[in-house]
């Protein structure tokens, strides 16, 4: 009867319930939304960084981003080649150059990803084609991203070319689920093919990546490489993950944005329930007290309550739910280069933030109620 | 002093209350006797701040008395805990209030279930139905609050308040947001419920017209019950 009470009462009142609803659906969404824009964001600055499985990286002083435009000499790796605690040693080459789109004419930025197929660790971007190496080692082949296409021109693979930065490219293939974060084409090549579209010399690279050998520790391995390489840094890979990461969310202040945003949906989504809940409570203040005159409990007419915000807040999850779907779903549909990142944890935690704020914001009402006298039904 | 008897079902004993204010204590009660026996419809009349309502809500087990005693079927509940007023309002008391207090999403029907179930009595369809024939609203038992007069809202309130078969009902101002034809019609099936049930009546009321369901009119002046 107490849950048939709450129920004809949000039915009843569905359009001042619908705005509570609509609270909680707008401030899940927004919060799922942007914060999972934000972790998109955050996967796409370190995504090359990230599919390398290396202990070390060994990159240009004063590194500040994965982003960098200055090279070093490939020494050490050759050395680190002959090096007993290094099991494996890479060489990776990353730079930026002009696209130009085909059928347009236009130009567009293009990020060239040069890697050393021949020697391990070799980034894993889950390409479908069993050997990439001979895919791309042949000159001026590349692939590119898929989500890419359309923004780059491409509609067939292997077509005439592309011209990149003066060079001929010829597109051989396409990668899954790869996004950069600054929106710039996403190109993949053999290491001597970037070297010539990007105009590196031949024993320069971007970075040297090391895979410590078993037993070693990556710590003393990145020290004794410091003294040994004075004019290079040395970096752990997490803490160079934490830099690139750190660099580019510091100096966009896109991080904040996008979690203020998140903040404020959720400071919305409080105070419509919270208001909602609490105006429709002190209505119905004197119908409550007649109710506790009549014998309800309060824990009954807390119940009422209750029941209302959990309906309330699961229907706003649902549409939440729905709605970020079928978003998602377009967004894809129309290759948005907009990445938003979607995972358990984050509707956990969305879920869980919005469910403190129901709670949260019905805390005044079940106070009101609490201290609710039945006299009260006299006098009003 | 009060005369015990048999049949008594309310007694007020010796009542005071007082309220302190900033200029000192407000005295409403002082001093008030009541003895209300099955069956019996007593109206109490007095003019505005008189009391009316304090007295209700003390006779309610709504309020405690500064000292004095209120006795309810036999139990004294002078001192009784929050716990032990709920109970005595569940199992001994009803209550009809002069803005009828209904849940204006629930069906007359479902308001006077709803009455049964907050005293923890099995929800009767039958008896919920025939107690809406009694107070001639068999056909308007679908209705929400929204969809009746003011006359068939209070005797829909009266429903839910007698469905319970309490021992006394109190009733403040019953008619007073009422036409003349609705608090005729309402004061004559309230004292026929009321009867029906052998439930003693207590009415607080400013409208002499409800002297004439009485068996005993009682007027409250200066805190006290006169005649």
């Amino acid at each position: 009867m107490i849950f048939k009470t709450a129920m004809q009462i949000i039915l009843h009142e569905k359009e001042k319930f619908l705005g509570a609803v609509v609270g909680v659906t707008l401030a899940l969404f927004l919060v799922l939304f942007q914060s999972g824009c934000y972790l998109g964001y955050k996967r796409d600055i370190t995504i090359v960084l990230d599919s390398i499985d290396a202990d070390l990286w060994i990159v240009p002083k004063g590194q500040v981003s994965f982003d960098g435009w200055v090279h070093i000499d490939d020494l050490p790796y050759w050395k680190a080649k002959g090096d007993p605690q290094i099991a494996e040693c890479a060489r990776l080459v990353v730079g930026y150059a002009p696209w130009r789109v085909p059928g347009s004419g236009g130009k567009d930025m293009a990020q060239i990803i040069g890697v050393d197929f021949g020697s391990p660790p070799t980034p894993d971007f889950g390409i479908e084609d069993p050997d990439p190496a001979s895919l791309l080692r042949p000159e001026g082949h590349v692939m590119i991203a898929r989500k890419d296409c359309r923004k780059l021109g491409i509609k067939t693979l292997g077509e005439d070319g592309v011209e990149l930065l003066g060079r001929r490219a010829i597109v051989v293939g396409l990668i899954d689920d790869v996004q950069l974060f600054n929106t710039a084409g996403f190109v993949l090549t053999d290491i001597d093919n970037a070297r010539e579209f990007l105009n590196i010399p031949e024993n320069q690279v971007t970075y040297i990546m090391c895979k410590c050998a078993s037993g070693a520790d990556p710590r003393q391995v990145r020290d004794r490489l410091r003294q040994a390489y004075p004019e290079h840094e040395v970096l752990l890979t997490a803490d160079f993950r934490k830099l690139a990461s750190s660099y580019w969310e510091n100096n966009t202040g896109i991080g904040p944005v996008l979690l203020l945003s998140a903040g404020l949906a959720v400071l919305v989504g409080f105070l419509i329930v919270g208001s909602t809940f609490y105006l429709s409570t002190v209505e119905k203040i004197p119908v409550y007290a007649g109710l506790r005159a009549l014998g309800a409990s309060i824990g009954e007419i807390v119940s009422i309550l209750v029941f209302q915000v959990v309906a309330v807040f699961l229907m706003g999850c649902a549409i939440a739910g729905i709605s970020l779907y079928v978003t998602l779903t377009i967004m894809r549909l129309q290759q948005s280069t907009i990445s938003v990142l979607i995972t358990t944890p984050l509707v956990a935690g969305g879920v869980s933030v919005m469910l403190v704020c129901s709670a949260l914001g019905s805390l005044l009402s079940i106070r009101k109620l609490v201290t609710t006298d039945p006299g009260e039904a006299f006098r009003t | 002093m009060i005369q015990m008897t048999d049949q008594s079902v309310l007694q007020l004993c010796n009542l005071h209350k007082e309220y302190p204010e900033p200029s000192g204590v407000l005295k409403v009660l002082r001093g008030v006797e009541l003895n209300i026996r099955r069956g019996e419809i007593g109206v109490l009349m007095g003019p505005s701040g008189s009391g009316k309502t304090t007295m209700l809500q003390i006779a309610g087990c709504m309020t405690r008395p500064t000292s004095g005693r209120v006795i309810v079927a036999g139990n004294d509940l002078s001192r009784a805990d929050e716990a032990q007023r709920l109970e005595a309002r569940r199992h001994h008391l009803a209550f009809v209030f002069q803005h009828f207090q209904l849940v204006d999403a629930l069906s007359a029907f479902d308001n006077v279930a709803l009455g049964l179930r907050l005293r923890r009595q099995p929800v009767n369809r039958k008896r919920v139905r025939a107690m809406l024939e009694t107070l001639g609203l068999g056909s308007k038992s679908h209705r929400r609050p929204g969809q009746l007069s003011g006359g068939e809202k209070q005797r829909v309130a009266i429903a839910r308040a007698l469905v319970g078969k309490p021992d006394v009902l109190l009733a403040d101002e019953p008619t007073s947001a009422l036409d003349s034809n609705s608090t005729e019609t309402v004061a004559k099936l309230l004292k026929q419920a009321a009867r029906r049930l052998n439930a003693a009546v207590l009415l607080a009321t400013h409208d002499p017209r409800l002297t004439g369901i009485a068996d005993r009119v009682l007027k409250l002046e200066k805190g006290r019950i006169d005649g």
